[in-house]
């Protein structure tokens, strides 16, 4: 404990209760802030989840290039490959370890299936089941990866596929909206059946764009996962 | 409900001052890991599950993997 | 209410700065920043919430709903953030391979 620790502490305790008496003069967390514009977004775009509306409809420009951003970290990652041996694939996990994965992995990748294709009439959507896609492959290879077998679901070309597939289909129904005289992205302008909300084929192309984000995003980060695991080959 | 959430509050912050004085980075990592799910547990009280769902995926299951790897490749 | 959430947002965010200005091991330095981006993540969900407000999933008979805006910010921060953490993690792992050490006062030392 020098001095210079004890100046430190109080630099950041003085900044702690400026910052907690600057936020407690925000408005309070009461009032009817969405109590109509709500009740507007199914007919808009055809969905009852407001977040994925948020996000694949009115907003789908910046999801767009949260994509992007995903494409680019799993690209790098790869090109920075450190073949450093990673001591983890050779261990040999316990046979209770095996079967409860040999048990539970199917159910994992259906649930991650589930939340993206009911993405829009319920909690979930694109990132959520991607994530848990790409979960389910992390898992699987921990568990099944031997010495000298490096185990995936998916090799990283079909993995790469998949990913350009899930942005090309993006990039498409994007313009899909500019081809018939409307906006980028557009989902009741471009002259989409909207569909009874609240059913599974409903919000015109807002169930396609949550599939290829989940594609992207699946494909993304288990890229992320295998390019950091990556060993001298 | 305000008591638990703000239970749950008093846990997270304790997790986080425990994952940054930890003295091995592996129980700094595992801290962060119930973190993530105390941080889970405070959206779907919020009434955020899409957050909520994310936040448990992510932070509680694939960040963790990818610290876990870092580790094994950095301590050999 | 409120001020409990504040609290832990403004706990939580100086907790990670000041874990960022102490520790030394760089894998240590990149779970700070986890720690602060969760605060941010905390404060962001706050403004989403309404008092005696739902989750956002339209319902018969329900008028009152937490904002979505903000809830989809902050579900692409929760991803991005993954992948700056994978792309931090493997810089490390290339100055581990470069140095052999992940003490920054180390690598202050060896420069050059």
């Amino acid at each position: 404990m020098s001095k210079h620790h004890y100046v430190l502490v109080g630099v950041l305790s003085i900044s702690f209760l400026i910052t907690v008496f600057a936020m407690c003069q925000l408005p309070e967390s009461s009032g009817s802030f969405l109590g109509g514009e709500a009740l507007l977004v199914p007919q808009e775009t055809g969905v009852i989840n407001l977040v994925a509306a948020v996000l694949y409809d009115y907003r789908g420009l910046d999801t767009l290039g949260e994509t992007v951003v995903i494409f680019a970290a799993s690209l790098v990652v790869s090109l920075l490959a450190t073949n450093m041996p990673s001591k983890m694939l050779h261990t040999q996990l316990s046979p209770l370890v095996q079967y409860g994965v040999d048990l539970t992995l199917p159910f994992i990748l259906l649930f991650g299936f589930y939340i993206i294709l009911f993405g829009h009439i319920s909690p979930g959507g694109g990132f959520t089941g991607g994530a848990m896609l790409a979960s389910g492959a992390i898992v699987a290879t921990i568990t099944y990866s031997t010495t000298n077998k490096h185990y995936t679901i998916l090799s990283h070309q079909a993995n790469n596929k998949i990913e350009v597939l899930g942005l090309g289909t993006f990039l498409g129904i994007g313009l899909v909206g500019v081809a018939v005289n409307s906006f980028f992205l557009a989902n009741a302008a471009s002259g989409v059946s909207l569909g009874t909300p609240g059913t599974l084929l409903s919000g015109g192309w807002i169930p396609l764009l949550s599939v290829a984000s989940g594609m992207k995003v699946g494909a993304g980060l288990s890229l992320i996962f295998s390019g950091l695991l990556e060993e001298d080959s | 409900m305000d008591i638990i959430l703000a239970v749950v509050l008093l846990f997270l912050v304790v997790c986080a001052f425990f994952a940054i004085i930890a003295k091995t980075v592996l129980n700094a990592v595992i801290y962060m890991s119930v973190f993530s799910a105390l941080l889970a547990v405070v959206f779907v009280i919020m009434q955020a599950p899409d957050v909520a769902m994310v936040e448990a995926v992510i932070g509680a299951g694939l960040v963790t993997a990818l610290y876990v790897v870092a580790l094994n490749k950095t301590e050999g | 209410m409120d001020l409990v959430i504040y609290l832990t947002v403004a706990g939580l965010f100086f907790l990670g700065a000041y874990g960022l200005m102490t520790q030394r091991n760089l894998i240590k330095l990149i779970i700070c920043l986890n720690v602060m981006e969760a605060a941010l993540l905390l404060f962001l969900v706050r403004l989403s919430h309404r008092t005696g407000g739902t989750f956002p999933i339209i319902q018969s008979g329900v008028w009152l709903y937490t904002d979505p805006v903000s809830q989809a910010l902050s579900l692409t921060a929760i991803v991005i953030g993954a992948s700056t953490t994978a792309l931090l993690l493997a810089l490390s792992v290339l100055v581990y391979r470069a140095y052999g050490t992940l003490d920054v006062r180390e690598l202050r030392r060896l420069r050059g």
